[in-house]
């Protein structure tokens, strides 16, 4: 027996190892850390990286997506970028100036070179990044798309992409795109006028069945929990008793909201009208109460760099489900949930001064379907005396 | 277990702890820092806490209703230059100023306090008229839709007399009409600059639709029953250019069409909506908004204003979802119970 033991602690060991190094050779990308990014011992380079609050707007214009990444030359000849995942923050606004709805006045571009134009952030901003199931487009082929090293194409029990959660905006590019060179030919096809072309962050409930982390046999179950954003934070850059104060302006989608905003027949090419087959859902609707929108704000400790986070295959959640590895220090501060279906903006207080290990903000979808506008962080002065 | 097989295990178990904490990518351990200035009001010769008063509350209703903090005569602003005390003045800038409080109390709400807190110095209501009669802005009439004496805004009337021509509409500056602002002295004797504010606003605000009628983003504030936003500036001036915070308004806590964006109701049903007659606008909410202030040395100015509303749109994207019925035909000018806010009072804490 306690030979058996000392094997099964041996064995324990090298799949301990083993686990360690797939996990990085698997999903770490070798990035070089980009220009806009921040390492502990970042120093100030340009004046922005001082400002004291930091503005967010989820557009695809200020995000990386999919369609970035289009090998159509005709839409981009060269892409040169030190980003190869759709869903991560491209552009920095200053928190006073002009919002979403307006002209928001966008940090400087810290590389002109890059074909995203980043811009400086923050230097206690390490990433932002939204869960994207829109990593490729099904009928292409492999590899024609850069971004394909950071999607699950090709692998093994993962669903095919979704337009789940996505940037709202009608793909202008797949009727050029080559034509599909796989074999079968991947079902469903993707359609391309199923958005309403806001270019926000968009989560659409009833097209997330399977993109969920949760492997389950009710189709409802394996919805949840994707579609939500990560804001990943450099400690060493804030005060030991500095919290940070979070305003999120977002728009529940249910059945309050649908009738008056986002009918068919304002959609973009006539988008979807609905007729739903999702268990739960009413015809003609395309958010129900069932689908009431619940969102979660947790705070988290990854210990992760800005290279290993870049690096991490969308949609980022499934890498993240680990709670020994990434714990949960603060567990549901927050939850942003809006029966009314209305556009708004809600506070909430981070009290990360509670855990230095604390590096991650993550908002986390349960379910239902939303439009993420803007997120801005303050930072409240550091209370250490 | 042999001796070889021990010291296999400690090797083993030492070369995994060192790959955990020299591999490059993976994880990397946090420490705190030492404490990081955040502004430029942190140097050593400002104070980060100030002493004295730590909150005060303004009872957002004239001298009609007990424990008010505004006066019951009042006469209608006037464009006038900017006080001397105040941010922005230069002697010649001018700003539009609203009613000024003047009574002020502890958050019980009735113990008055004996002077205004030396870090406010103003608090201000926007009014478009001295009586409420068929008005935008001013203290209420006391009809059943228009509570009496508190400040509230009734949009109906917010696109016709003073507010013709798209005036009531805002955008956060020292000339907008309708609003609450708060003015402060940011000397960091008064307010310290890692201090913040906690501001608490008791309200109602009630709609015809609880959302927006919209077709995605690039309409969808213009299509809003009422949007209210939170500004903030250095400066009263018209010249400064104010700085979005976030939303106030929406959301709405009620909707006199029956069915979020329905058209159920017949046009002159609403708000009295149903046989019971019994809908009575929004109840009363409290929200708590905590400025930043530790962020921004010359956050001076925050202002809660009026924006737009639908009454403010052309008639065609001023309908409701059915496209024939209009604001007019579901609300007087003098309810803003039935569309419009009504403020109750206003907190204000450091924290």
């Amino acid at each position: 027996m306690k030979r058996n033991g000392f094997f099964i602690q041996q064995y324990a060991i090298l799949m301990m190892v083993g686990f360690f190094l797939t996990s990085c050779t698997g999903t770490y990308q070798s990035l070089p850390p980009s220009s806009t990014g921040t390492t502990s011992s970042t120093a100030v380079t340009h004046s922005d990286q001082s400002a004291p609050a930091v503005r967010i707007i989820f557009h695809k214009d200020h995000f990386s997506d999919v369609d970035d990444y289009n090998p159509d030359t005709a839409y981009h000849a060269t892409i040169s970028t030190k980003k190869i995942c759709p869903g991560d923050l491209m552009r920095t606004a200053f928190a006073n100036g002009d919002d979403y709805s307006g002209t928001a006045t966008l940090m400087t571009t810290s590389d002109s070179t890059d074909t995203f134009l980043p811009t400086y952030r923050p230097l206690f901003l390490k990433n932002v990044s939204v869960d994207i199931t829109n990593t490729y487009f099904p009928t292409v082929e492999a590899d024609r798309f850069i971004s394909d090293a950071c999607s699950h194409r090709g692998i093994d029990n993962t669903p095919i992409a979704s337009k789940c959660a996505d940037f709202d905006r009608v793909p202008y590019s797949l009727a050029s795109l080559p034509a599909a060179a796989i074999t079968p030919t991947p079902s469903p096809t993707p359609t391309t006028n199923e958005n309403y072309n806001t270019g926000f962050y968009r989560v659409r409930d009833d097209w997330c069945i399977g993109q969920g982390p949760i492997v389950h046999p009710d189709p409802e179950s394996t919805k949840e929990g994707v579609g939500g954003v990560s804001i990943d934070i450099d400690r060493t850059q804030l005060g030991a008793k500095e919290d940070l104060l979070m305003l999120v302006t977002y728009h529940a989608l249910n059945e309050n909201s649908e009738a008056g905003n986002w009918p068919a027949s304002r959609a973009v090419d006539g988008a979807p009208s609905l007729t739903p087959t999702t268990p739960g859902t009413v015809a003609g609707t395309d958010h129900t109460e069932s689908d009431h929108t619940i969102l979660k704000v947790n705070l988290i400790g990854t210990g992760e760099t800005l290279a290993g986070l870049l690096g991490v295959r969308q949609p980022r959640v499934w890498a993240y489900t680990n709670a020994a590895s990434y714990p949960v220090y603060l567990k549901e501060i927050a939850t942003l949930e809006d029966p009314f279906g209305s556009l708004r903006t809600e506070q909430v207080y981070l009290p990360i001064s509670q855990n230095a290990f604390i590096d991650r903000i993550r908002i986390d979808r349960v379910r239902g379907s939303y439009h993420l506008f803007q997120i801005d962080l303050y930072r409240l002065g550091n209370r250490s005396e | 277990m042999s001796f070889f097989n021990k010291n296999a295990v400690h090797i083993l178990t030492g070369l995994l702890l060192l790959v955990l904490a020299t591999a490059p990518g993976c994880r990397t351990t946090l420490t705190e820092s030492s404490s990081t200035a955040t502004s430029a009001s942190t140097a050593s010769t400002s104070l980060r806490f100030a002493d004295g008063v730590k909150a005060v509350r303004i009872n957002t209703h004239n001298h009609s209703a007990s424990n008010p903090s505004f006066p019951s005569s009042v006469t209608l602003p006037a464009s006038t230059p900017i006080p001397t005390s105040f941010p922005g003045a230069d002697g010649t800038e001018t700003y539009l100023p609203g009613i000024s409080a003047d009574h002020f109390y502890e958050m019980n709400g009735t113990t008055g306090l004996s002077s205004k807190p030396d870090w406010l110095l103003d608090f201000q209501l926007g009014v478009t008229a001295t009586s409420a009669t068929g008005e935008c802005a001013a203290f209420g009439g006391g009809s059943t839709l228009d509570p009496a004496n508190f400040y509230r805004v009734a949009e109906k009337a917010c696109a016709t007399g003073d507010c013709a021509g798209n005036a009531c509409m805002g955008t956060g500056s020292g000339t907008d009409k309708v609003f609450f602002r708060i003015v402060l002295d940011r000397d960091t004797t008064k307010i310290g600059s890692a201090e913040n504010l906690l501001i608490q606003v008791e309200y109602q605000a009630s709609a015809l639709h609880l959302n927006s009628d919209a077709n995605g983003l690039s309409d969808v504030e213009d299509s809003l029953d009422q949007l209210w936003k939170i500004h903030w500036s250095d400066s009263l001036a018209s010249t400064a250019t104010p700085k979005t915070f976030g939303m106030f308004v929406p959301p709405n806590y009620s909707a006199c069409l029956s069915s979020g964006n329905g058209t159920a109701n017949a046009p002159g049903s609403c708000p009295n909506n149903g046989a019971s007659n019994s809908y009575r606008g929004s109840p009363v909410k409290v929200r708590q908004f905590m400025i930043p202030l530790a962020a921004y040395p010359d956050m001076k100015v925050i202002q809660f204003t009026r924006v737009k509303g639908r009454v403010d749109q052309t008639a065609a994207a001023g309908a409701i979802s059915d496209g024939s019925a209009y604001i007019d035909d579901f609300c007087e000018d003098d309810e803003p119970l039935c569309l419009g806010v009504v403020i109750r009072s206003v907190s204000i804490m450091r924290i």
